[in-house]
């Protein structure tokens, strides 16, 4: 453990207090509760942002090269946009749920993370174009992960389609409680699976775990009155527009500087790998949300689902491709 | 002339234009490309091209969604600042898959294989046959004057290694004490120094690694040359390994010459992401000698729809960004002024 990994503890810490004091708040609200809470989420943004320069001061090079070093940088992200969108679209009452997804997107990194910070092979050796492209990917992956959380939200408010959003949250949480479970034991070496087998057996355990928590997350739901304390329909519906607009502008840019990238290390600015095709298919999941957003008569809580669907996409941009399917982009 | 009605008293190529322009088809479309991409991923690579993107059905696909876009664009003209962003988003769309259809008819690709010392004037097409197929002119010639590994500095790790769990690599500093996680031992007073030059590239050399070992009751002096290991003291069932690495590439270098009539006109170190562009022909550093580095394979790309891609895409986000902020904020103003504005509408 290097000197300043420590603030990468203390973020960890931070987002776990902040998960436990938001939730509190979600159920008493009490201005001071919230005034904690998100103090504790701001004190762990600060720390990582600190762990990240300190990184990028220590390597000599952007500390964005690897899943372990983007996934504290889409931590930070998740924060910064949530905290923006809670002072100006008051979506306070979604902040345990977003505290929460910064706790496991931190988690993840920790149990990845080496001691050592590897060597550049020769391909990433190229400081700006990192820079801009792995910022612009991981703006707006973040931004699509609060999407996720408003979509849900939205859906669960929305007497139809209740049951299914929270089939997709029993799922969410099972999923992330199964790869956690999944990682914690390969690195105590006590299971010996290949990356593409560990992705399986946490997707396998997820769908396994969300069918039988489904019925209790449901009563759950019921029992403590979460879909009357989540914010107003119009409201979740306009931030999820808002956090798509935030995220596929990004996405855009993103692809693009890739693919100028591309063109210098490899020679050919598309060459149909796995990678930039999963990208493609988000860009056009979402294109698809858009369209129908800005199509009036269109507009129904279908939508939503296209956006949670999309978020899906990035998952399987961000984490499939690398696990399973392997590629030009297999070290990212 | 006026358009002939048919006999449900329709106009033919009008209800045409509204369907192909309609938000239902592109969507439609938009669908089936991702459907296709998505299933292409899936796919191994190789199946992937020739049964997905290779294929004119996919061509023809991406082709429709670029007609019903312009379509879109001009039978459903809409006017208004925030419309003309969206406009310059589909623009940007449209672009993009003009630079595709470029690509396709007429980027050349290929490669071509420099021996140090030697030029070559032309290439081989991807996927053609060098003993039969015709080589392609690069309408210069290119000469390797010498091609090189450059490494990062040798790292060293010990090695603790456990009977039925992951050997634990701890990397090794100079001058550093070294605890060893999960026991009482450590190594401190640590030294490297060189053993013995082999000279044969990439493997530089090898170490030796010195160093006081303390375990729980006691001390010893521990000498181990890379690869060598030694068993715990601590543990029956493990053991210590010294690693040298010292092969780990930061970069491949083919230095090169352009000639054009018998002259040097210019010198280049083509390196992975800095690759040669001369009169629109790219070479990119694709491969090289593993054996002996005396030869350099590099890529030849000549694409004009390049460009048409990346305007494309700066159009899309500019049009985008103008839509999602710049337009809000410009109706905003002009609503606090008392103008009318308005943000609803077709993207």
């Amino acid at each position: 453990m290097g000197r300043f990994e420590i603030l990468l503890d203390a973020s960890l810490y931070a987002y776990l207090l902040s998960t436990v004091v938001l939730g509190v708040w979600f159920f008493w609200r009490r201005p001071r509760l919230w005034h904690a809470g998100s103090g504790l989420l701001a004190a762990g943004l600060v720390c990582q942002t600190a762990f990240m320069i300190a990184r990028g001061a220590v390597s000599g090079r952007p500390p964005f090269a690897n899943t372990f070093e983007t996934l504290v940088l889409l931590a930070a992200c998740v924060v910064v946009f949530f905290l923006a969108s809670a002072a100006l679209y008051n979506t306070k009452p979604l902040s345990p749920l977003v505290a929460l997804a910064a706790l496991f997107v931190t988690l993840f990194a920790y149990l990845i993370m080496q001691d050592e910070i590897a060597p550049l092979m020769p391909a990433l050796r190229n400081r700006f174009w990192l820079l801009v492209h792995v910022v612009f990917c991981l703006v707006s992956y973040a931004a699509f992960l609060l999407a996720y959380i408003f979509a849900l939200a939205f859906l669960m408010k929305d007497d139809r389609h209740a049951p299914g959003a929270t089939f997709v949250a029993a799922l969410s949480l099972s999923g992330v409680a199964a790869g956690l479970v999944i990682l914690v034991l390969v690195r105590a070496s006590l299971l010996t699976v290949s990356r593409g087998a560990a992705f399986g057996l946490s997707a396998g355990g997820a769908v396994l775990l969300a069918v039988a928590l489904w019925p209790l997350v449901g009563w759950l739901t019921r029992r403590l009155g979460i879909r009357e304390r989540l914010p107003e329909q119009s409201q979740l519906e306009e931030t999820l527009r808002r956090a798509v607009s935030l995220g596929f502008p990004f996405l855009t840019l993103g692809i693009m500087t890739g693919s100028y990238w591309a063109s210098l290390a490899w020679g050919r600015y598309w060459g149909w790998d796995d990678k930039e095709v999963a990208a493609l298919v988000t860009w056009l999941v979402f294109a698809i949300y858009l369209q129908l957003w800005y199509t009036p008569k269109w507009r129904n809580p279908w939508n939503a689902w296209v956006a949670v669907l999309g978020f899906w996409c990035v998952l399987f941009t961000y984490f499939g491709v690398n696990f399973l399917l392997g590629g030009l982009h297999s070290y990212a | 002339m006026p358009e002939q009605e048919d006999a449900n008293g329709q106009r033919p190529v009008r209800a045409a234009l509204d369907v192909l322009s309609s938000t239902r088809t592109s969507i439609v479309l938009l669908v089936l490309v991702a459907i296709a991409a998505l299933v292409g991923t899936v796919l191994p690579d190789h199946a992937a091209q020739e049964y997905v993107y290779g294929r004119t059905w996919f061509h023809v696909l991406l082709g429709l969604l670029g007609v019903a876009l312009f379509a879109s664009m001009v039978w459903r003209r809409r006017t208004g600042v925030a419309k003309a962003w969206g406009l310059l988003a589909h623009v940007g769309i449209l672009l993009v898959l003009a630079g595709a259809l470029i690509t396709l008819i007429s980027a050349e690709r290929g490669i071509v294989v420099v021996v140090e010392g030697r030029e070559e004037a032309s290439f081989h097409r991807e996927g053609a046959d060098p003993f039969r197929d015709t080589p392609v002119p690069l309408g210069f010639s290119v000469r390797l004057v010498d091609f090189r590994l450059r490494f990062y500095p040798p790292a060293h790790y010990l090695c603790v290694i456990r009977a039925n769990s992951r050997p634990l690599r701890l990397r090794v500093r100079p001058g550093r004490a070294l605890d060893i996680p999960g026991t009482e031992c450590s190594l401190t007073d640590i030294g490297l120094s060189p053993v013995g030059v082999d000279g044969a590239p990439p493997r530089p050399g090898r170490a030796e690694l010195r160093a006081k070992a303390v375990w729980p009751s006691s001390s010893e002096d521990l000498r181990l040359t890379d690869g060598d290991a030694v068993g715990s003291p601590w543990d029956p069932d493990s053991g210590l390994l010294y690693q040298r690495v010292a092969d780990r590439v930061k970069e491949f270098e083919s230095e090169v010459e352009v000639v054009e009539h018998g002259q040097v006109v210019r010198r280049h170190v083509i390196r992975v992401n800095d690759p040669l562009v001369h009169k629109g022909t790219r070479l990119s550093q694709a491969d090289y000698d593993r054996r002996g580095l005396r030869w350099s394979q590099l890529s030849v790309s000549r694409d004009r729809g390049a460009w048409f891609v990346y305007a494309g895409f700066l159009a899309i986000a500019a049009g985008l960004v103008s839509r999602f902020y710049v337009g809000p904020l410009l109706s905003r103003f002009r609503s606090a002024r008392g103008a009318r504005g308005g943000d609803d509408g077709a993207l």
